[in-house]
């Protein structure tokens, strides 16, 4: 007999005689028992009807029963974590778009605001809270059908056992009743019955507790999962936004989602603007005019990222323009999962509607198959890895394998890491230290179009990679310059293409500030062989030598509009001509003639009014006293001569070696001048030290050449910064560099120094302030204004200097973009009360009631550590601290001081109605005018347990204050009940109280021994699980 | 509203545009398509409306982000196979305790009653 039809047997079919009392004590057990598995203490309300002890033919095994659980975690849960984070987004961010708008202040705050205010999830979600509101019903409706479902897989195994109990009881109810055990006396019979109804009774009990704490158990599973699963999302979404955000703009990560559906509303905005043109009716235009301008934008950007990704660049593009728009369609929908359908009915008119029904149904799939293990879930978990991938690791070797598929990618080093920042426009070629190498593909077969490719491909390396941008330089004309490189089957690595072309562009390029001998002795540097020089290549003074001789050499050879580009003038001087700033980028190319004899041939742009003559200045001039007051760092004992020899423009440094008489016509010695300023460098060769004139001409020449380096490492070293010094700067830099540094490590304190963009003469002054560890910190740009003041830097010493830098990285380290040195200095020596935590948040010095720790409040969407910052934080600290006084001081008024703190530290699990009833009587429930206040804090409560237990009611009540802190003070719902009340709005009397409550709570040693003592009973399981029994038995 | 609000505004959304356009593109290089049905789709992409560019893009990343987390979804059904296991262990037990006191009392009535 199956247990079904017992429980007809017992519940219907046979009534039951004897004792009234005892027979509807036993029949409400057993209708209770096989009808209603009641779970009183559950917290949510299974659908128990359809529960029933019925046996099914079902074999499932246990692995079935895993894929079916697997099945509805996935249908039921991602469903409802979908609507919550899905679908509502949508109207979330129309929400904050529309309210963005009529914001005032700047763009920044406009955003803030709207977000800020906005009601929906999403604002919420974007504001760093995490705890979206779930739908409490939603969310337990799923919870009940994934357990119901999982009970008919697995509630099988006891169909034995049960069938005995079922066959037990009906032998029992039949022995007990009135003419059944034939020798039993009635009295007896009775006896046994009421023990058979006990025993039922216990079973039903016993089972309903089960019910409940399994119910309970499952609704924290799930509660736990859904918070989880958010915070994922957010650390996920977090990741993928953040790579395509703009620096400094923050609040754009935002914006990408907003953008759409402002742009939906905009273009609506459009066509009424277009109709009403037509009427002749005046609109706003802005609106359209946004709208139109982002979805160009945003398609645009679209279509550009997914051909560089797929590094199809314009390939195709013809064949598919022309391709019949339904026909795209078509082959659209069908991989969407729409089949083949609608295709035949769609035709230009409804094609919008046919898309939207194509994505619809594409993100129904995804709904449906996403999380199932099989096709679906597989192409989807490709899908992911995929935009991991594309968003961490670019793999050139795959992409070379797109292109030239039927080549086998060999050598290099094979993955490389490039973040999509790295791959925007304009990153120094040094900041990639990518190690890879490419096959060079047999050209000399390839169809035209393949060597296009092929050509498209070096342009993406180029730029995606090398940094360098070829300035009309086709990648095909580099390839046939450099055919040595570009052998069928060789392994090119990145950096020697890289540096090929970078040098190939240099050379023959001319540049900014650049001559044309500067181009001949780039170019005779880069292959002195070919030019004529035999000597040493190692020799670098040796070739420079060379290579400045030959290039002057060859602009005297050289003609234009029919005269020498250099040369000596009447007067005596020497001159060259200049370039115009027409001539950038034009090429110049050094070129030897039969004769060995060089010459310059210019590019075809370059123009008649581009060369222009170039005069030395006349103010230094041979025969001329020497000016004393210019070189005031000179011996005065060497003074007095006369300038005997110019030979200015000796090379492209626009260094200028000046030999210098006395006026007994003894060679002196010899100045060195910045020929552009006229300053006299702090260097002179001494005639005096010299064996003979031979001797003085070598160490002259030693001395050029040692300055000229110093300025070729400086000019290298400081970069754009340096380009505006003098040589006499450039030298003191170099020379202060070289006396702290010394060595190698002398460019790289150049390289610091430059950075910091100080004056030369002003380094000394920095460093006896800020101490050796100067270079550090000039490479931090807050810390470098900061001291940038004169005011500033002479109040630091190197230990202060030192110990405010610090704690600037602490900070940054700490989620910091930028830092006020100013503030920081000034907040840290007034001992400002706050700190920041290891984890990023703002430790404020008052205490919380309700925790008694510190308040701490989540920094959120702030990157700018200054005094708005902190006034910002502290504020909201505050806040915080005077609703929770507000809170405290209610419960107290009520409860009594130690009531409340009782109250407070509670296990947050325990919080029910019975218990704080139980446990405070009435007292409690009276404190509050309205009772929704109660119910919402128990919900609230509830609905964010984090953890099983170990979590206080006052620290969860704190959490949420904490969480709601932007409404908080905005009076919201929740908290208007204990505002209304007036006697507790006068906050600034609180904050009194608050002070001296603070320090009593801290000095309290009774009440922080409850507190341990407390924490130390709710961790114990047993204990609890104890109590319940005893107070379950003293209930009955 | 004032033309420099009007200005900003633009600019706002040129840069959202950008990284919206950046990020979509990203998602839809991804996707498992051919290479035809990706072109096909970026032609469409034009004649798409907003909100169909954002549905799209929701869809793929609603996607993404559930693989991203879905050992979250594992550890639940760890979680929730092991409940039901223990609920089912206890469950066995209370019945079979109770199965043993029915069998004492009708083992008793009959050892009366024979």
């Amino acid at each position: 007999m199956s247990s079904e039809n017992m429980d007809n047997d017992i519940n219907s079919k046979e009534p039951i005689p004897v004792d009234a009392e005892m027979s509807s004590a036993f029949k409400a057990a057993a209708d209770e028992l096989a009808l209603e598995r009641v779970t009183p203490d559950s917290e949510f309300s299974m659908d128990s009807d359809k529960e029933t002890l019925k046996s099914t033919e079902n074999k499932e095994t246990t692995k079935d029963a895993d894929k079916k659980v697997w099945k509805m975690v996935g249908e039921q849960f991602y469903k409802t974590a979908t609507t919550v984070l899905g679908v509502k987004t949508i109207t979330d961010f129309a929400e904050i778009v529309g309210r963005a708008v009529v914001q005032k202040g700047s763009l920044r705050e406009k955003w803030s605001k709207a977000i800020e205010e906005s009601k929906g999830d999403l604002g919420k979600y974007f504001l760093g809270k995490k705890e979206v509101s779930l739908d409490k019903e939603k969310l337990d409706d799923a919870l009940a059908d994934l357990f119901k479902s999982y009970r008919e897989v697995t509630d099988k195994k006891e169909d034995n056992a049960k069938e005995k109990f079922w066959q037990t009881v009906k032998e029992l109810d039949r022995l007990t009743k009135e003419g059944g055990a034939k020798y039993l006396p009635a009295e007896e019979k009775k006896a046994y019955r009421e023990q058979l109804a006990q025993i039922i009774w216990q079973y039903r009990k016993k089972q309903a507790d089960l019910d409940g704490e399994r119910n309970k158990k499952i609704s924290r599973a799930g509660n736990l999962y859904i918070q989880n699963k958010v915070s994922g999302f957010v650390v996920a979404r977090d990741a993928l936004n953040t790579a395509f955000t703009a620096t400094g703009v923050p609040v754009l990560r935002t914006l990408g989602y907003s953008a759409m559906a402002a742009l939906e509303r905009g273009s609506k905005a459009n066509r009424e603007f277009e109709k009403s043109l037509l009427k002749g009716v005046k609109t706003k235009e802005s609106d359209s005019k946004a709208a139109f301008i982002l979805k160009d934008i945003v398609v645009n950007s679209t279509v550009e990222t997914v051909r560089a990704l797929r590094l199809q660049g314009k390939k195709g593009d013809k064949q598919h323009k022309v391709k019949d728009f339904i026909e795209a369609f078509g082959s659209v929908s069908r991989a969407f999962g729409l089949g083949t359908l609608a295709v035949a009915q769609i035709n230009h008119e409804n094609v919008i509607t046919g898309i939207e029904k194509a994505i619809g149904q594409f993100g129904k799939s995804v709904e449906e198959h996403g999380l199932v293990s099989g096709l679906g879930g597989q192409m989807w978990h490709n899908f992911s890895s995929n935009v991991d991938r594309l968003l961490h690791l670019y793999n050139p070797n795959e992409a070379w394998q797109k292109m030239f598929g039927d080549k086998p990618v060999t050598g290099g080093a094979g993955l490389q890491e490039l973040s999509p920042e790295l791959m925007k426009e304009g990153v120094a070629i040094d900041t990639l230290s990518h190690k890879w190498g490419l096959t060079i593909p047999d050209l000399s077969h390839s169809s035209p179009s393949q060597v296009h490719d092929y050509a498209n491909y070096l342009h993406q390396l180029d730029k995606s990679f090398t940094g360098v941008d070829l300035k009309g330089t086709s990648a095909q004309e580099f390839i046939t310059k450099h055919p040595e490189m570009f052998k069928s089957g060789q392994t090119l690595s990145v950096e020697e293409f890289t540096t090929r072309l970078k040098q190939d562009i240099k050379i023959s390029t001319v540049a900014a500030g650049e001559g044309i001998e500067t181009k001949g002795i780039q170019q005779i540097i880069d292959d002195p062989r070919k030019f004529g020089y035999t000597g040493d290549l190692n020799d670098v003074k040796g070739i420079k030598l060379f290579s400045g001789r030959l290039a002057h050499q060859a602009a005297l050879n050289t003609e234009f509009n029919g005269k020498a580009i250099a040369g000596v003038t009447t007067d005596g001087q020497t001159y060259d001509m200049r370039l115009g700033a027409g001539a950038r980028g034009d090429a110049i190319k050094l070129v030897m003639d039969a004769n060995g004899k060089a010459h310059y041939e210019f590019g075809s742009g370059l123009k008649a009014d581009e060369l222009y003559r170039h005069m030395a200045q006349p103010e230094i001039m041979s025969g001329k006293a020497m000016d004393t007051s210019q070189v005031p760092w000179l011996d005065k004992k060497v003074i007095g001569g006369t300038i005997t020899e110019l030979i200015l423009d000796k090379t492209h440094k626009g260094l200028s070696v000046i030999d210098f008489h006395s006026h007994n016509g003894q060679v002196n010695g010899a100045f060195f001048l910045d020929s552009a300023t006229h300053e006299f460098l702090p260097h002179y060769v001494d005639a005096a030290l010299a064996s003979g004139h031979d001797h003085y001409l070598q160490l002259v020449n030693e001395s050029y050449t040692a300055l000229t380096d110093k300025l070729d490492k400086v000019t290298a070293v400081a970069g754009e910064v340096g380009k505006g010094w003098s040589a006499g700067a450039k030298l003191e830099l170099a020379n202060f560099a070289t006396e702290h540094a010394g060595g190698t490590g002398a460019a790289q304190t150049m390289h610091d120094y430059a950075f910091g963009n100080l004056s030369a003469t002003k380094l000394q002054a920095v460093v006896e302030h800020l101490g050796n560890q100067t270079p550090q910190y000039l490479k931090d740009t807050d810390f470098r204004s900061f001291v940038s003041e004169a005011a500033v830097l002479q109040k630091l010493n190197p230990s202060a200097a030192n110990e405010l830098w610090q704690r600037g990285l602490e900070y940054k380290g700490k989620g910091f973009k930028s830092i006020d040195y100013g503030f920081l200095q000034q907040a840290y020596e007034q001992s400002r009360d706050f700190a920041i935590t290891h984890d990023g948040k703002f430790l404020s010095a008052t205490h919380s009631p309700l925790t008694t720790s510190p308040i701490e409040v989540p920094i959120t969407g702030q990157s700018h550590f200054d005094a708005d910052f902190y006034h910002h934080y502290k504020a909201v600290a505050n806040n915080i601290a005077t609703s929770e006084y507000t809170v405290f001081n209610k419960l107290k008024s009520g409860l009594g001081e130690q009531g409340a703190r009782n109250l407070m530290s509670m296990d947050v699990n325990d919080f029910t109605s019975e218990s704080v009833r139980g446990h405070f009587g009435k007292s409690f429930l009276g404190l509050f005018n309205n009772h929704n206040f109660l119910e919402k804090w128990q919900t609230d409560i509830a609905l964010h347990i984090k953890n099983s237990s170990g979590v206080s009611v006052g620290e969860r009540l704190h959490n949420y204050l904490v969480d709601s802190k932007g409404e908080w003070g905005k009076a919201p719902a929740a908290v208007n009940d204990i505002h209304s009340d007036q006697e507790l709005l006068r906050t600034d009397e609180l904050m009194k109280k608050a002070g001296v409550i603070d320090n009593e709570i801290k000095n309290d040693v009774e009440l922080q021994r409850t507190k341990e003592l407390l924490d130390r009973v709710k961790g114990d399981k047993e204990l609890l699980r104890t109590e319940e029994l005893l107070k379950r038995a003293r209930e009955k | 509203m004032t033309k420099d609000a009007n200005n900003t505004q633009v600019d706002v959304l040129q840069q959202i545009g950008r990284s919206f356009g950046q990020r979509l593109g990203y998602l839809i290089a991804s996707i498992n398509l051919t290479d035809e049905v990706r072109e096909d789709l970026l032609i469409l992409l034009p004649e798409m409306t907003g909100q169909q560019i954002l549905d799209l893009s929701n869809i793929l990343e609603d996607a993404y982000l559930n693989h991203k987390t879905i050992d979250i979804d594992e550890k639940l059904t760890v979680e929730l196979n092991s409940l039901a296991d223990d609920y089912n262990n206890k469950e066995s037990s209370l019945l079979a305790e109770t199965n043993d006191k029915l069998d004492s009392l009708l083992n008793k009535i009959k050892s009366v009653a024979a």
